[in-house]
């Protein structure tokens, strides 16, 4: 029987002109989607390998002139020399600190085209280093990328609901549906077929295409990370299926189906992520980032109008220092002493954000259930590693690089500035404090991301199988004898 | 005739139950986002004007210090928001609004407030605009779908034309109860629009803006109300032509939209930030800048028939320093006008998009009468950055005029930075900018005409309806 | 013409059936016998649908019996939809299908095995054109979706079978090819109901009609009386009584 229902829904559907148009979109839109997530994450690796490259050629390129700056006797301007710890430090330094957009990139952009990913490292204050940003067209940012999650979340559901929505309901009013019940069919298994049928139809080109080109242009994709992202498609569209299913076993016209349908789309995917993200963001504003720039401001003028007062706090947190320290402090030891007490000052306030955000994220945790769209979002988002928990370990890690980086330059600096080697003799050149560039920390780009967490998921199985539930139970008063009104 | 039309149209819409709660619905969340809309404008200007107010001061109590360690320290400035901001705050948070002015550097705004956002974020903020641009339409499609394919499906439509009411006058009818309803959900926006004209300084030009505001809104409302009673009117059932303009509004708002941008950005790419610093870098701190410092030396000393620039009259480091100001701003004006040539050749591309959809022409002009929108950021940018020159300029040749009288370390004090006038930014009058968007003006004219064909062409269908 | 009546098929006893705001159904009692055709005549709001309605299994009655081959349709819906064929107004078949896909697909539903050759058989038997049966049946006539129609109800090999408004609409020659497609079931045995306003094929085909009026059985001619008298004149007696 099960055979017959789909031989016959889909020789229905194959002579409808409509549903050419449909798979002809599914795919054309799985291309475009995956062509511009491609790209966009093409050209974020070839700037992270970009930085790469510069890092490495500045280590050759320092090693290779580094006799004749040995036999220069040209005067050498210490801010510009390669050679010079303090230099590195604060102006010439070559070390990036990047986070490379993964295979599975191009899946859901989300936040990758907003988030920094990749930061040229100095000694200087932190809050400096991590506002930097890529600049592209703010209009980009507002209007958002064209990706397979677009795809998915938004108009996916869009092509189910333009070839579910007269699923049953039109057999229901053309009467064949009574024929049916009369020749003894079963309306459930008649909709189930015609769902699952018409879904399949809008999906599984979807997949196959986007799976597909992900395999053919996206190198070392994992097989399981492919596995996982149809599997996401499959249960959002099975909720999907599900929706178009229980609103046409309610028994009402076609075009009673499609205003139902539409709203819920619009409730879902447009309104509720809109009313649930402004609710955040009222509930736990984002403290004001003029503010943060004020308070920047301050911290900076208090630190240096006490630079003393900064240097002695700074060898009293570091005793390592303080005991090879010469007698007097040089402008670098000042710099890097300054640096910290602007980043100690910044603390509180740097905290604050990260509590706003945990905080702004432990309600964005709870509030996603209510619609599956934002709920898938965040899956894919994480899957693909454009989302926040990896963006929060890639800023752990460059911190601990900075921290590094402060460290190894404090150390080389007050202990250059013991040696004397700034000011080997009045008028001479400084010696090089650092010959091997390599010998600089290095960022370690593969650091842990905890794993992506599919448990919400469960709650798309739940809502899709309460709504089969009451569909089936629909259904059955469909195809049973009626007390008040006819709806067969 | 038409009268009778109207009262008919109007009882029937009117007892439509969907009709209240869609609207319902609708006058609630664009209340909700007006509300959260003007927090966050006030908020953000309190913000600005507190944290400006405090850079001032600080730049004035900065104490005793060379001129060119002032021009390092520099100072942030901060881009105000008009009231309409509130309404639609555009590009607002996608762009950064504070600049920092220093010495031989250029800088991009600083933290962009979508930075802080979580991933749920990009679906979209609850604003006016997003009410006005996105769910509006929807509204009104929802409402008008029925007006005449449900009359056809009833065939009360055949009825009522062979009973002799004309055709274009019924067409009317529906389009002014649809409109009706619809431009009766912009009364909180007008309600605002009047509001914000008492208590402030620049009346006449917000008085401007808030006009055009409305008008391309009403506009907007107007286009969609034509287009679905002409596409009910066009198509045979209900069900078709509530598929039809879903088809229309989800291309108009979704689709278009985000291709053609993410088309123009690949039509014109932009270098990365590192890209870009590094050719700033390369460009501006070359052996030729150095080779222009020695001419630049060589002819003041020609100049004034000295052998040492010890002997000039000013202080050579000054005159030095201004000097190499001059040479980066050349190079900035370059660097910078090439990637605004490619930032300006996006946003072209981007706003021809809205001969395809009515939504691009609307949010573009929407955007750029609140002053939130790309070209009014790149004026704000504009205008620091002429602050910045002519700081570093005042600066430079204080030192320029003043350091050599000076034995040891010259420091300036308070007379000199109180020189530095207080940075007040306005934004340009709407028609300064105006030539920007000649294309979104055009296009939705030319949507309005389309519409108004269409409606023409539903009439003339309308005409021959009992014959069909 | 016609052969004698056997053993009851459809049994309809007492049928009450109210809707919130009139009762359309009041006591309602028929007998269809193997073989015979019960013609069901009556105005607008008689309770003729109703009754069908309550007979197919959609409709559940207040009060009273229904039985179709010995089953509820109140109990076993499933089995009584077994036994019946039904053929409404107008036969709604799969406009993109074809006669034979139609017919082909209806009668795999009611597990009707056969062969395709033994569709186009059946699709011959009830006189559909050659050459439209394997065209899409958005370009048929009503007549040739009745013809559809009743050679899905001969696939099933139904003991009953219930028209609603069969002819409305026909042209006189369609009308006469279908009167002759229901008389060949009924000489097969087939018990059939057929509601109906058009006096003239009753008073032909049917071995008795039933005139019912406000939910009620009014009067039952046999084929005999119908010979004789004028149903018309009958007919409207009773309905003017009624009103």
């Amino acid at each position: 029987m099960k055979r017959l229902l789909l031989n016959t829904e889909f020789k229905n559907l194959v002579r409808e002109k409509v549903t050419v148009i449909i798979v002809a979109f599914s795919i054309v839109l799985a291309g475009l989607a995956f062509v511009n997530g491609h790209f966009f994450s093409q050209s974020q690796n070839e700037v992270v390998e970009a930085a790469w490259t510069s890092q490495q050629h500045n280590i050759t390129e320092a090693a290779t002139q580094l006799p004749l700056r040995l036999s220069t006797t040209e005067p050498v301007q210490w801010w510009q020399d390669r050679y010079d710890l303090r230099a590195q430090a604060f102006y010439v330094m070559v070390n990036y600190a990047t986070k490379p957009p993964l295979p599975e990139s191009p899946i859901a952009i989300g936040q990758a085209d907003v988030l920094p990913y990749y930061f040229r490292m100095l000694v200087q204050e932190k809050q400096q280093v991590v506002q930097q940003y890529d600049y592209v067209h703010p209009l980009n940012l507002l209007l958002g990328q064209f990706d397979l999650s677009f795809v998915l979340i938004y108009l996916l559901p869009l092509l189910i609901i333009g070839i579910c929505f007269n699923a049953l309901s039109n057999e229901q009013h053309s009467g064949q549906l009574r024929l049916f019940l009369l020749q003894g069919g079963s309306a459930g298994q008649l909709l189930a077929i015609q769902i699952l049928l018409r879904g399949a139809i809008v999906l599984v080109p979807f997949l196959v295409f986007s799976n597909l080109l992900l395999v053919l242009f996206r190198e070392h994709i994992e097989p399981r990370t492919l596995v996982s992202f149809s599997l996401i498609a499959l249960l959002y569209g099975c909720f999907w299926f599900a929706l178009c299913a229980w609103v046409n076993s309610r028994g009402k016209s076609a075009a009673t189906n499609a205003a139902i349908l539409v709203t819920c789309w619009l409730s879902f995917v447009v309104v509720l992520p809109a009313l649930i993200n402004t609710f955040i963001t009222h509930a736990n504003p984002t403290p004001s980032r003029i503010q943060y720039i004020d308070s920047l401001r301050a911290s900076t003028d208090e630190a240096k109008k006490a630079s003393e007062k900064t240097l002695a706090q700074f060898f009293q947190d570091h005793p390592e220092l303080a005991s090879t320290s010469a007698s007097g402090s040089d402008f670098a030891t000042k710099k890097i002493a300054t640096i910290n007490a602007i980043e100690q000052a910044m603390q509180e306030l740097d905290e604050q954000y990260q509590q706003i955000q945990q905080a702004q994220l432990g309600k964005a945790m709870w509030l996603e259930y209510l619609s599956v769209a934002t709920l898938t979002h965040s899956i894919l988002v994480e899957l693909s590693g454009n989302g926040l928990v990896r963006h929060n370990a890639f800023m752990a890690q460059v911190q601990l690089h900075h921290q590094a980086l402060q460290s190894f330059f404090a150390k080389g600096i007050v202990e250059a500035n013991q040696n004397g080697d700034f000011s080997p003799c009045k008028g001479c050149n400084a010696r090089p404090t650092i010959t091997d560039l390599s010998t600089l920390p290095q960022f370690d780009t593969n650091f842990s991301t905890p794993s992506v967490n599919f448990a919400p998921m469960l709650w798309l199985i739940l809502l899709s199988l309460l709504l089969v539930y009451s569909t089936s139970r629909n259904v059955c008063v469909l195809a049973s004898p009626q007390t008040t009104k006819m709806v067969v | 005739m038409f009268r009778e039309t109207l009262t008919k149209e109007w009882l029937d819409a009117k007892r439509q139950g969907q009709l209240w709660w869609l609207s319902l619905i609708a006058s609630l969340l664009l209340l909700l986002a007006c509300t959260t809309g003007w927090q966050s404008y006030q908020s953000y200007q309190s913000d600005a004007k507190e944290v400006a107010q405090q850079e001032q001061m600080r730049w004035l109590n900065q104490g005793e210090k060379g001129p060119h360690s002032a021009a390092h320290y520099g100072i942030y400035v901060i881009k105000p928001a008009t009231p309409l901001v509130a309404l639609d705050d555009g590009l607002q948070e996608y762009q950064g609004n504070v600049v920092r002015l220093e010495a031989h550097t250029r800088n991009d705004g600083m933290f962009r407030t979508v930075q802080d956002n979580l991933p749920m974020a990009r679906f979209g903020s609850l604003t006016p605009a997003f009410v006005l641009q996105v769910l509006l339409p929807l509204l009104i499609l929802l409402i008008g779908y029925p007006m005449f394919s449900a009359e056809r499906e009833q065939g009360t439509l055949k009825q009522l034309l062979a009973s002799g009411v004309e055709p274009l006058q019924l067409f009317m009818a529906k389009c002014c109860v649809l409109f009706a309803i619809s431009a009766t959900l912009l009364l909180p926006v007008i309600v605002y629009l009047l509001f914000i004209q008492f208590g402030q300084s620049d009346t006449a030009k917000l008085a401007s803006r808030s006009a055009g505001f409305f008008m391309v809104y009403i506009s907007y409302v107007a286009l969609w109300s034509i287009i679905t009673i002409a596409m009910s009117c066009l198509l045979k059932s209900a069900r078709r032509s509530l598929i039809a303009l879903l088809t229309i509004w989800a291309l108009s708002t979704l689709l278009i939209p985000k291709l053609a941008m993410n088309y123009s950005t690949h039509v014109y790419p932009l270098d990365s930030s590192q890209a870009f610093q590094n050719r700033l870098k390369r460009e501006v701190y070359t052996e030729h800048r150095e080779m222009a410092l020695e001419r630049f030396k060589q002819s003041l000393l020609q100049e004034y028939a000295v052998s040492s620039t010890n002997e000039l009259p000013f202080d050579f480091a000054g005159a030095r320093l201004q000097f190499g100001e001059q040479y980066a701003d050349a190079i900035f004006d370059r660097l910078f006008g090439e990637r605004l040539e490619q930032l300006q050749s996006q946003t072209d591309s981007y706003f021809l998009a809205s001969l395809l959809s009515p939504m691009i022409a609307v949010q573009s002009l929407s955007m750029a009468f609140s002053a939130s929108d790309f070209h009014h950021h790149q004026h704000f940018l504009a205008q620091a950055e002429q602050h910045r020159r002519m700081m570093q300029r005042v600066l430079n040749h204080n030192q320029r005029d003043h350091a050599h009288k000076n034995k040891g370390h010259y420091v300036a004090n308070l007379s000199l930075w109180q020189q530095i006038p207080k940075f007040e930014y306005q934004p340009s009058a709407f028609t300064d900018l105006a030539h920007h968007y000649q294309v979104n003006w055009f296009s939705l004219i030319l949507w309005l005409i389309a519409s108004l064909l269409l409606g023409t062409f539903a009439v003339r269908k309308l005409t021959k309806e009992p014959l069909r | 013409m016609q052969t004698q009546p056997k053993r009851p098929v459809i049994q309809i006893d007492n049928l009450v059936k109210t809707f919130a705001d009139h009762t359309a159904l009041q006591g309602l009692s028929l007998t269809v016998n193997q073989g015979e055709i019960l013609a069901l005549l009556g105005p607008n709001g008689a309770g003729k649908t109703t009754a069908i309605n309550c007979l197919l299994g959609f409709l559940k009655p207040d009060k009273g019996c229904i039985s179709v081959a010995g089953y509820s349709p109140q109990k076993d819906v499933a089995l009584v939809r077994q036994q019946l064929a039904y053929i409404p107004e107008q036969v709604a078949l799969y406009p993109r299908l074809s006669g034979l896909e139609n017919l082909a697909y209806f009668s795999k539903v009611a597990k009707v095995a056969m062969a395709d050759c033994d569709f186009r058989a059946l699709l011959d038997t009830v006189s559909l054109p050659n050459h439209a049966i394997d065209q899409p049946v958005s370009g048929y006539s009503k007549g040739m979706r009745q013809k559809v129609g009743i050679a899905i109800a001969l696939a099933k090999k139904s003991k009953a079978l219930i028209l609603d408004e069969p002819t409305s609409g026909l042209d006189p020659s369609a009308s006469h090819e279908f009167s002759q497609l229901i008389q060949r079931l009924a000489r097969q045995g087939v018990a059939i109901l057929m509601a109906t306003h058009d006096l003239f094929r009753a008073q032909e085909d049917a071995h008795r009609v039933a005139i019912i009026n406000k939910g009620k059985l009014v009067e039952t001619l046999h084929y005999q009386q119908l010979q004789e008298t004028q149903l018309e004149a009958h007919y409207l007696k009773h309905i003017k009584v009624g009103a």
